[in-house]
């Protein structure tokens, strides 16, 4: 290398702040080039409105309070779908990792439920929950489960056999096995896990929305487009990617705050 | 206060493909020596040092310390790097006080005291990411000692180092170990690192493992492991391993 150590370090520094500075830049980029398409009338403003107009539609459904009952009733049953399906699934998942017996018993079950579309099974749930918010939570709360079942477990499972060993020779047992080995070693996995059922989640909120709900984001784009109001429907649809954006970056630094301990 | 002294009475290990990595093996290690295991590669030395530790059992066989049939009386200190990656360095040590049931200002003070010991209290608060192996391994030996248990069990624990750094770690462990005088099983398929640091060298067979020779080291301690290596004795001894080493091999 070239240059001093604080030269290096500023170079360093310079290249991680120019990675922060491409995340936000790359979607903001691909918007300007979508106002840019519809301005020269590459792209029909009828069916691909310009941002700038899903914007004055955005302010619009702001102002008359629509916007922020829709977001509210949509997080609210994102966050607490999350949390029904994640809690359990990590359980079910640690006592996978832990007991070959459960493992035996699980997998099968994991194997062949996890790819059943949720979706699919919505009218069950609807028979069984009703139309209103817990269908939508609980549908959430299925699709959650699996990943996170599948992911705490494949964690501890590659926790390496040395540490157990380690915790057995020490005598670390019980709780505190699973508080300073199991949970910190398997938790790189259980991060992952989390950010893509987000993912998912966010997937199953609005389609479950589309199709059995008089609210929520995922009315407010079916809405949006069964009464041709398009611009009402990339509303919802933009909201719905910022969520995703946010909720991808905000863990993304969680778990830079929660694994101090990975070489980066 | 009990006797500590260490019995292993014909411990056979047979793993279940068939192969036996221990044949009636027997050793009796009396309190506050430092014993060496010498075999070479695969003779199942790791194997009677994890049946020992209460790792994996024998299958047939019995390993007594203090008569009274417990596994807690060993800290063991393994080859390849074994410190938690997500525990700072005073956490990793802290481990061993496991069962101690020690207050808060107690268990810091010993892990303090431990810590200055292998000369990283600078390096209390870092992540094992941030560390040398050789500093690894220093922790791991920390985290033995904090235990207070009364036999250390090591697994070639120097194996994976560079020479250096190999020679500082023996002069470290044989002051630490002074103040202490544990019963120490030391593996190793080094002579010489056996010769520096043991009181008693057993010599193993290949495949299936069993103790062919023993040999007396007869050097006075404190030893210097740097001097010691100049003295002809020294030479003379190595020698002698070696050969019974080879005799160990062809049996």
């Amino acid at each position: 290398m070239n240059g001093t150590w604080e030269a290096q370090v500023r170079r360093a520094r310079r290249l991680r702040s120019m990675e922060r500075m491409l995340r936000l830049a790359s979607p903001i980029a691909l918007l300007l080039l979508w106002e840019c398409a519809v301005r020269v009338r590459v792209l029909d403003a009828r069916f691909f409105p310009a941002p700038s107009s899903v914007v004055a539609a955005a302010l619009g459904l702001a102002r008359t309070g629509e916007l922020w009952g829709d977001l509210r009733v949509t997080l609210l049953r994102l966050v607490l779908g999350f949390f029904a399906g994640a809690v359990p699934g990590i359980a079910l998942g640690m006592l996978m990792g832990l007991s070959r017996w459960v493992r035996a018993v699980a997998s099968p079950l994991i194997a062949a439920l996890y790819p059943i579309p949720k979706i699919a099974v919505l009218p069950l749930i609807i028979l069984i929950f009703g139309l209103g918010d817990l269908s939508k939570i609980v549908t959430v709360a299925i699709g959650v489960f699996f990943i996170m079942a599948i992911n705490t477990s494949a964690g501890v499972l590659q926790i390496d056999r040395i540490y157990l060993d380690v915790a057995k020779a020490y005598g670390v047992r019980g709780p505190s096995y699973v508080r300073e080995v199991l949970l910190p070693g398997a938790l790189p996995s259980l991060l992952t896990g989390a950010k893509v059922s987000l993912g998912i989640a966010l997937i199953l909120v609005v389609a479950a929305e589309f199709l059995a709900a008089k609210d929520g984001l995922g009315y407010l784009i079916w809405n949006g487009w069964q009464t041709l109001q398009v611009e009402q429907m990339y509303v919802g649809l933009v909201i719905v990617a910022v969520i995703g954006y946010v909720v991808t970056i905000g863990l993304e630094e969680a778990e830079r705050l929660a694994l101090p301990w990975l070489p980066r | 206060m009990l006797d500590h002294r260490m019995i292993v009475e014909a411990v056979t290990k047979r793993f279940e493909d068939g192969t036996t990595a221990l044949n009636e093996v027997s050793l009796e290690i009396p309190e506050g020596q430092f014993a060496a295991v010498l075999g070479p590669s695969g003779c199942g030395k790791t194997t009677l040092l994890r049946i020992l530790a209460g790792l994996e059992e024998p299958t047939s066989g019995r390993v007594e310390v203090a008569g009274d049939g417990r596994r807690d009386h060993m800290a063991m200190v393994f080859q390849e790097q074994s410190i938690f990656p997500w525990m700072r360095v005073r956490e990793n040590v802290a481990v061993g006080l496991h069962g101690l049931h020690l207050d808060r200002a107690n268990a810091r003070a010993v892990v303090d005291e431990q810590l200055d010991l292998v000369g990283l209290q600078s390096f209390a608060e870092a992540y094992p990411h941030q560390l040398s192996g050789g500093m690894k391994q220093r922790v791991s030996i920390a985290r033995a000692f904090a235990s207070k248990r009364s036999v250390l069990l090591m697994d070639e624990p120097f194996a994976a180092l560079d020479e250096q750094t190999k020679i500082g770690l023996h002069s470290e462990l044989l002051r630490i170990w002074e103040r202490t005088r544990k019963t120490v099983i030391f593996i190793t398929h080094g002579i010489e690192e056996s010769v520096v640091l043991a009181d008693c060298i057993y010599v193993m067979t290949a495949r299936p493992g069993r103790i062919h020779a023993c040999v007396e080291v007869p050097f006075a301690r404190p030893r210097d492991v740097v001097a010691l290596r100049g003295d002809p004795a020294f030479g003379r001894l190595v020698v002698e391993i070696w050969g019974l080493l080879r005799e160990a091999m062809a049996a």
